[in-house]
């Protein structure tokens, strides 16, 4: 997001405005009051005596409120003002605002109070790519209230707007005559409000939700003191990208502000892990949506074939009218596994075996989609493809920029790509579907078959994916099944998921820890060392902190504690200089080079995943882990962040708090 | 094979049978086509079938159409895409009912019923 610019949001509504809480929304910028993926309000101008305030400054008091303090003055250079405006506002279904002007001087004032609405119902995908609009704007007024719409066949969208003072109401938005007698106020107070939309109502967020949500998670209590900071601010990051369906209950991570507030399977499946020992409730609602959109049928234009897991689901006009295809839309060839991933994580940290059943047939059909669907060609391996050239997805796995799955030499490598991750996950997933399946489906035939097949994929794997002359597993197979060399971040996954042969785990350990992959803030997606290396390139240099995440838990699950240590405090020194945000991604760049981490410029923040990587580094730094009976805790601190203490862990044991301290090397 | 379903129309032809998307599915759904009503969805593991208006539901599925109505039916509508373009909406456990209308996507029973204007 452009630092230029104001959001607050809640869920998939969001308003995006300049620092003086205008929006004036260009081709080229994202501002606006967006729900449902559309754009409901693209103008909101204030105007008195027809000047824009000038910003003194910016209260961005919670992620769904924000004020916004202003002089009137018609100096350049000199703010001199008698003239104050406060504007205060707070999102929903729509916003709510409250303007409040004040007279400072000894003379009396008066004013013409102008603001220009107006909405161009944008579907996201069309701010993205600049697209006409295909049906009928149009404008009402009726009783004070404005009333502004768009229709296109039976896809009807309107914002109304009222007032609580009286004033002039045209097709141009609200003017307002006011006298101010000297040292007087006046304030207005406006309601934005959507309709006909098709999610579910938005619950009116207050500060008291928000602390109720941050209280329920656990206390950390430690010595490094920036740790708070980015705690506090994770929670309520995910607090704010919480987002209901209004189908099934609960609420679920949407992926990322600007774009991406929508439910995304990969990035909820990956958020609600990260967050199962501090809000496990996220996983539950994950699993169900995602379960309940589970595909059915063979769809080409989605991408969908029976049993996968959703990739992205929209609510706006190109999708009502199936000129996208998310609805929802299937291309991601890891969601499955992670679907599978993460419900014998949820289930074994809460101990909540009545959601295993009730998934069970779910969990059959993604282990069904895995062999039949997800490995195309019969290889043994899953890959991807897209089958709609204009409308699907090049590249299916995590790192889904085109240029991403690339040789070692820069060339891309040819479709169908079977992703090394992929695998990874193919065997985890197997694994534990085959715990479910023995523990409380009572189907050990099934959990003896997976746990086979798990172990074949593995031992092929290791044969198949090594590159000896490199020492590190292929990025990927090629359409040729040629073995893909670059080295990047994707090997990290591989230790998380446990498919490596202890001996290739080494050798790859080292691969990460290296100049070339580790950043000294972080791995890069892709090292240093190979022909697409770009340290701002999207997939192919940057450093992803959730991958960063995973990488830190899979070397931790590997046996690498002080590794892992190594690249939780890098991560968390980051988050520390991102004012405890860490964005979607920053530069690869050397520390050495730079004091600070360096901004992505379109990194989306705040990001799920992104916000949940703090909670799973201190799930790595603590060693915490669940047995299905009893909380496990094996810390490894590094000396810089002392003393660590999270207090109520819920799990199936009820709650319980964890301790580490660093230790001095001895 | 016909039922009567209500004031003024009528579900003809096959009015149960397999709908294997449908496996695992316990649930009823009151079938409207604008404010009038048609019948009742009942579902059962894996079994469709279409009976008289009337009896407690878990959910109603609202049609602007009869043609939306027999799409539905004939699982040939997307959910999302029907919710969007406000040709079908659904009341009380929304979940449920898209979880049906989904399962009948996987196949459907209902390919040869018809809806016709009650003589």
């Amino acid at each position: 997001m452009s630092l230029n610019t104001v959001s607050i949001l809640d869920g998939n509504s969001f308003v995006v405005s300049d620092r003086r809480g205008d929006i004036d929304a260009s081709p080229i910028d994202t501002q606006g009051l967006f729900l449902d993926d559309t754009r409901f309000l693209s103008k909101w101008i204030l105007t008195v005596n027809g000047l824009r305030p000038s910003v003194l400054s910016v209260d961005e008091q919670e992620y769904f409120q924000v004020q916004f303090f202003e002089a009137v003055t018609t100096s350049t250079i000199y703010v001199d003002s008698h003239l104050s405006v406060a504007r205060k506002r707070a999102v929903g279904k729509g916003f709510h605002e409250e303007i409040l002007i004040e007279n400072h001087d000894k003379q009396a004032m008066d004013l013409d109070v102008q603001l220009d609405a107006a909405a161009d119902f944008a579907d996201l995908f069309e701010v993205k790519d600049q697209l006409q609009k295909k049906g009928e704007l149009y404008t009402k007024t009726n009783n004070g209230r404005l009333t502004l719409g768009y229709k296109r066949d039976r896809f009807v969208r309107e914002t109304s707007i009222s007032a609580n003072q009286k004033g002039e109401v045209d097709d141009k938005g609200f003017h307002f005559k006011v006298h101010l007698a000297p040292r007087t106020s006046w304030t207005v107070s406006l309601d934005v409000e959507a309709s006909n939309r098709a999610s579910g109502e938005v619950e009116r967020r207050t500060k008291a939700t928000v602390d109720a949500w941050c209280n329920n998670a656990p206390r950390l209590v430690c010595s490094w003191d920036p740790l708070h900071r980015i705690y506090k601010r994770s929670l309520v990051d995910m607090a704010a990208l919480r987002f209901r369906t209004g189908i099934t209950s609960g609420a679920l991570p949407a992926a990322g502000l600007p774009w991406f507030m929508a439910i995304f399977g990969r990035d909820s499946l990956i958020t609600s892990f990260q967050a199962i020992p501090f809000a496990p409730e996220l996983a539950a609602s994950t699993l169900r949506t995602l379960a309940l959109f589970q595909a059915r049928q063979e769809d080409a234009f989605r991408d969908a074939e029976p049993g996968k897991i959703l990739h992205e689901m929209r609510l706006g006009e190109m999708t009502a009218f199936e000129e996208r295809p998310h609805s929802p839309y299937y291309g991601a060839a890891d969601s499955t596994m992670l679907f599978l991933i993460v419900l014998e994580e949820y289930v074994r940290w809460t101990g909540d075996t009545a959601l295993a059943r009730e998934l069970e047939n779910e969990a059959r059909a993604a282990v069904g989609w895995i062999d039949r669907y997800g490995d195309r060609d019969h290889d043994g391996y899953v890959e991807y493809e897209r089958r709609v050239k204009e409308t699907g997805l090049d590249n299916q796995c995590w790192k889904d920029s085109w240029d991403s799955i690339a040789f070692a030499d820069g060339t891309i490598a040819p479709l169908p790509r079977a992703t090394c991750e992929l695998q990874g996950y193919v065997y985890d997933a197997k694994l534990r579907t085959a715990r479910l399946a023995r523990n409380i489906w009572n189907d050990h035939g099934w959990a003896k078959q997976l746990e086979n097949e798990a172990a074949d994929l593995k031992k092929r794997f290791n044969r198949d994916f090594w590159i000896p002359e490199r020492n590190f597993f292929a990025l990927a197979l090629d359409g040729q099944k040629r073995k893909v060399d670059s080295l990047t971040s994707n090997i990290g996954h591989l230790l998380w998921s446990g498919i490596c042969d202890e001996d290739k785990a080494e050798s790859c350990v080292k691969h990460l820890m290296s100049d070339a992959l580790f950043s000294g803030w972080g791995v890069r997606t892709m090292a240093s060392s190979e022909g697409s290396y770009n340290p701002i390139g999207y997939h192919v240099g940057t450093v992803w902190p959730h991958d960063n995440a995973f990488v830190a838990w899979g070397l931790r699950r590997s046996g690498y504690r002080a590794e892992a240590a190594l690249i939780s405090r890098a991560m968390l020194e980051a988050a520390d200089l991102f004012g405890g945000r860490l964005p979607e991604a920053f530069g690869g760049y050397p520390r050495q080079d730079t004091h600070y981490p360096v901004e992505y410029p379109t990194a989306c923040s705040p990001q799920a995943w992104a916000t949940g990587t703090p909670l799973l580094l201190l799930r790595t730094l603590l060693g915490l882990e669940s047995d299905g009976e009893h909380l496990i805790i094996d810390p490894a601190i590094p000396e810089p962040l002392g003393r660590i203490e999270l207090l109520d862990i819920p799990g199936v044991w009820g709650r319980l708090d964890a301790f580490g301290r660093a230790r001095a090397a001895h | 094979m016909e039922t009567q379903t209500g004031e003024s129309l009528t579900l003809r032809g096959p009015l149960e049978g397999e709908a294997p998307g449908l496996a695992g599915v316990v649930g009823r759904m009151r079938l409207l086509v604008g404010d009038q009503p048609v019948g009742v969805l009942d579902v059962s593991n894996g079994w469709a079938k279409l009976l008289p208006d009337g009896g407690q539901v878990d959910v109603t599925g609202i049609c602007a159409s009869a043609e939306v109505l027999m799409r539905l039916l004939q699982g040939r509508i997307n959910p999302v895409v029907m919710a969007l373009l406000a040709e079908g909406r659904l009341q009380g456990d929304r979940e449920r009912g898209t979880k049906i209308i989904y399962g009948l996507r996987a196949g459907s029973p209902f390919n040869k019923t018809t809806l016709q204007g009650k003589d």
